[in-house]
């Protein structure tokens, strides 16, 4: 058999119903596409540089000497010796980028943060005076991530010297999620919106071809012609749609991460990978199967029925 | 492969009981023929108001539905108890049909209508075949190219007249073909349909409420309280005209 030409045919009839149909499709494959690649791409940026045991590196630097390509004008502490490295603790966005430095580096730090050395009769704890916290090196560690804002908006200020580890990750961490979250809800109500429409369209199809289905099954083709010309319809719109809707997501990740790159002063660049080609391949088959329902109904309704519509 | 042309075998029918089921109604008994006998390459009208079962009988005769009853034969062939994929073969290779509404299919040529059944059986057409249908298509005069989409109604059914001679089929069977065609139209189509079988020594059955297209043909019968009863003595066949 050579459903071929009929295939064309059918689809040619309604040019713009089928771009509409992958268009739809196509959208639907990007956005997944981009959101997927976008959310790879952050993870491995924040994985940040590789530190090597062993090598000299300045702790507010973030890596090793020999790869700063300026030095830095004011460095803030003496270089030390990567020491070891920690066991990477999980959380998806900050993989194991704290780096634990002696607290003797931070009391030596240059004027203005203080030596931290405390006389014997000095007092180690709350209540703290202003005059000594103004000097005191100390380590605030809050409770929750709420708490770690908080102390960082009240503490924040021109005679404070320090880190505050929820800045560091704030402000990706905002970004990300939000990016992620629209990602997210958008795909989510366009894979709603496309299921419908495609529902739809397979209504419309079936009702407008139970006629030429039956002339079909009267001038003599066997049901699998007639099933392979309705399936091969249908899987050729979601092949393209797929197809293009990849090509669209590489587009989009790669704006996504120039665009919030640039805002946040990171190197991302997403790419299409193996995950990405999975997750098309897996709508690639599930639409196939999907394409086969509406030729399945035609065929169990004998042609002598179907031609007696009008 | 060569198109099989067994032609001037009779189709006979006995004790033909069929019943039009409607969606959601209970069946309605339509068909209750004791005996016809239609010979091998004849003309026949079955003509009678619409409901009266013509189409139940052009459908019965092309395998397309079962009779709760009785035996439809060609020749040796017992057409009634075809399984569906015999039923399928017996249309494609026996059997031409000519519909009402054409059933061509827009988007495609008047030429790749003509060939469609071929697709249904096989991936290339063979060169002798595609001179065929363009021979045929010369024949009803309607050019190969263009969408069919295009052509007028009677051009659409010219076409599918083609469609149905093309496979050679022993049996021509065609529903109201002139009944959505305006009087010219509906007279080139008769024709055609008519010299088209008779060159191909195809036996047509026409269900027609139309009397021109019933007084071109070699004879007819009214469907009468479900039974075909002769409409007076078949005329003499006329002799064989321009062959297609």
């Amino acid at each position: 058999m050579n459903p071929l030409p009929l295939v064309a045919a059918e689809l040619r009839r309604n040019p713009s119903g089928c771009a509409a149909v992958v268009a739809l499709i196509a959208v639907a494959v990007a956005l997944g596409v981009a959101l997927s690649a976008q959310e790879r791409a952050w993870r491995q940026a924040s994985a940040g540089v590789e530190l090597t045991v062993g090598v000299m590196m300045r702790p507010a630097d973030d890596m090793p000497l020999e790869h700063r390509l300026e030095p830095h004008p004011h460095p803030p502490v003496a270089p030390l010796p990567i020491a070891g490295r920690l066991e990477r603790s999980g959380p998806p966005w900050n993989g194991n980028r704290a780096n634990l430095i002696p607290v003797e580096a931070l009391w030596s730090m240059p004027p203005g943060a203080g030596d931290g050395r405390v006389s014997a009769s000095s007092r180690v704890g709350p209540p703290w005076s202003d005059a000594e916290l103004r000097s005191v090196p100390a380590v605030v560690r809050p409770l929750a991530a709420g708490d770690a804002d908080r102390v960082r908006q009240q503490l924040r200020g021109r005679e404070t010297a320090a880190l505050f580890p929820i800045e560091v990750h704030d402000q990706p961490y905002v970004e990300l999620g939000k990016v992620r979250d629209l990602l997210y809800s958008v795909t989510f109500a366009f894979d709603g919106l496309l299921v419908t429409a495609i529902l739809l369209v397979i209504v419309a199809v079936l009702s407008s071809r139970r006629q030429s289905v039956g002339a079909l099954r009267a001038l003599g083709a066997p049901p699998a012609f007639v099933f392979v010309t309705v399936w091969l319809q249908g899987a050729l719109l979601i092949g393209a749609g797929v197809l293009f809707g990849l090509g669209l997501g590489f587009a989009l990740a790669k704006a996504i991460s120039a665009y919030v790159g640039a805002q946040l002063g990171f190197a991302v660049d997403a790419t299409i990978g193996v995950p990405e080609l999975a997750f098309a391949a897996a709508l690639l088959v599930a639409g196939s199967l999907f394409a086969a329902a509406p030729s399945l109904p035609l065929l169990r309704v004998p042609a002598a029925r179907l031609l007696r519509l009008t | 492969m060569a198109l099989r042309t067994v032609t001037g075998i009779a189709l006979e029918a006995r004790g033909l009981r069929a019943a039009f089921t409607e969606r959601g109604r209970a069946p309605r008994s339509i068909l209750d023929v004791r005996q016809f006998r239609i010979e091998g390459g004849a003309q026949v009208a079955i003509c009678g108001p619409s409901g009266s079962g013509k189409t139940t009988l052009l459908h019965l005769l092309a395998g397309l539905e079962r009779p709760r009853r009785g035996s439809i034969r060609w020749g040796e062939v017992e057409i009634t108890t075809f399984p569906e994929r015999a039923a399928d073969r017996w249309r494609r290779e026996t059997v031409g049909l000519v519909f009402q509404q054409f059933h061509l299919f827009p988007g495609l040529s008047a030429l790749e209508n003509v060939l469609l059944p071929l697709r249904f059986d096989r991936w290339a057409i063979e060169p002798v075949l595609r001179a065929r249908a363009l021979k045929l298509l010369e024949r009803v005069g309607v050019r190969p190219a263009g969408d069919v989409a295009d052509l007028s109604r009677g051009e659409q059914q010219r076409v599918a007249a083609a469609r149905a001679l093309l496979r050679k089929p022993a049996i021509v069977l065609a529903d109201e073909p002139t009944a959505s065609l305006d009087r010219d139209a509906a007279n080139v189509v008769a024709d055609l349909l008519s010299s088209l079988c008779r060159g191909a020594n195809a036996t047509l059955v026409v269900a027609t409420h139309d009397p021109s297209l019933a007084g071109r043909l070699d004879g007819a019968y009214d469907v009468v309280d479900g039974d075909l009863r002769p409409r007076g003595p078949f005329a003499v066949r006329p002799p064989l005209r321009s062959a297609a």
